[in-house]
């Protein structure tokens, strides 16, 4: 009797847990969101959408809200595209890119960085030098100082996305920049190259990152290649 | 015992859902081009006689038959009354020759087969009237077993081009993947939605 009591309560909590999990598992509301379908002339894309890596193209991102985004698609060997974009609701919205192939000219090692160094509270500027066998940096007030050497580098990665707290180089904070890091056995370093420069300092600043990323991208595979064959 | 007559409710139509997902016929979808290369057709008129010359250019970095059958394949999966894949590696489908009947399927575990040839795709340039881009293909939906055809659609979409393509130097070939892009997604919008019409 006691057993037949507690029976209707608790399938009555199960029923009401199976309902939420059916309405949660619900595509969003289709008036607010979209399907935004992302496809590029070459393959493989990496597709960053406000900031956040989404995946590669060709690529279908269901439930997408409605309104202005923020797309950036990037590519080894390609030039960076950036494009706003507006999704509209209960629409497949489809954005084909044609990538442009990547002009930059690498600078002669070994060469240095004006460089932003992110720390895990606040930054530090000062001079990144890249040669064939290491990165050295050094902080404008001397209060950091470091040596990486080539080989010991695990991954060499880039970032795109709003970033805070750029003053010293005269980017209103937060914004859109690339941001370039490494990650050796136990700690990972991030940067921003940047140049004095009339100029925008988002897109030079993304820019110089971009060719920082190369050069060491360019080193970094060139030991990997070596740890392969040898 | 209301409860449990309406839990049983409930099991029943995820059941009967389950076993409606059981029973979709499944699907190969097999693309072949009769050429990788994006043709040019340019018709010269001339008061005597018309000139036609064809020129194929290979599209650098882009591959059309991956493109057209991503498109196909994210169109397809809408449509759940059949489940939808691509051949594997060891199942080499010769489309073109399935569709003439000239060809047998190799053993393949499916019900059905889509089979898209496309015979050509480009753009089609002339003196007296706007360029335009297309695509000339053939779509076969077969049974597997009996070979027997379900639907057929043939296809010589085009799209019109806002200009003329021989004054596009330096951009020629972004203008091109554009441009042939653009009939590529209207091929799979009108082929999918007239295969949701046709009863299959």
């Amino acid at each position: 009797m006691q057993q037949a009591k507690l029976a209707a309560p608790s399938l009555a909590v199960g029923l009401i847990l199976i309902s939420f999990a059916i309405v949660f598992s619900l595509p969003r509301d289709p008036q607010t969101t979209g399907v935004l379908r992302l496809k590029t002339d070459t393959s493989d894309v990496q597709v960053w959408l406000d900031g956040e890596e989404v995946g590669r193209t060709p690529l279908t991102l269901r439930a997408v809200a409605s309104g202005k985004h923020r797309l950036a698609l990037m590519k080894d060997g390609y030039e960076d595209h950036q494009q706003e974009i507006e999704v509209l609701p209960s629409q497949a919205n489809s954005i084909f890119v044609v990538m442009k192939p990547s002009t930059l000219k690498l600078p002669a090692l070994p060469a240095e960085f004006k460089a932003i160094h992110q720390h895990r509270t606040g930054t530090c500027v000062g001079t990144l030098t890249v040669s064939a066998e290491a990165l050295d940096y050094k902080a404008i007030n001397d209060s950091d100082r470091f040596h990486i050497p080539i080989a010991g580098i695990k991954s060499v990665s880039r970032s795109w996305g709003p970033v805070a707290g750029l003053a010293p180089m005269g980017i209103r904070a937060p914004t859109d920049l690339m941001a370039f890091r490494i990650e050796t056995s136990g700690r990972s370093y991030g940067f921003f190259a940047f140049k004095d420069t009339p100029d925008d300092p988002v897109k030079v600043a993304s820019e110089k990152t971009r060719e920082l990323y190369e050069v060491v991208f360019k080193l970094w595979s060139a030991t990997l290649k070596k740890k392969q064959n040898g | 015992m209301r409860i449990i007559r309406a839990l049983s409710v409930i099991l029943f139509f995820f059941a009967a859902f389950n076993a409606g997902a059981a029973q979709q016929p499944k699907t190969v979808v097999a693309v072949q081009l009769q050429s990788p290369d994006f043709s040019v057709i340019e018709m010269k008129y001339r008061v005597f006689f018309n000139k036609t010359e064809i020129k194929k250019i290979p599209l650098i970095d882009y591959d059309f038959k991956a493109a057209l059958t991503d498109e196909l394949m994210n169109a397809l999966s809408e449509d759940s009354r059949m489940r939808w894949r691509l051949p594997s590696e060891k199942e080499t489908i010769d489309v073109f020759g399935v569709q003439k009947k000239k060809a047998p399927l190799p053993p393949l575990e499916s019900d059905r087969v889509l089979l898209v040839g496309v015979e050509d795709f480009g753009a089609l340039l002339a003196d007296l009237a706007s360029d335009k881009f297309y695509i000339r293909a053939k779509f076969k939906l077969i049974d597997r077993a009996t070979g027997k055809k379900l639907w057929e659609k043939n296809v010589f979409e085009r799209e019109d081009f806002d200009g003329k393509l021989k004054d596009m130097q330096a951009e020629n070939q972004r203008g091109l993947k554009i441009g042939i892009n653009k009939v590529l997604e209207k091929v799979t919008r009108k082929v999918v939605a007239d295969m949701r019409r046709a009863r299959i």
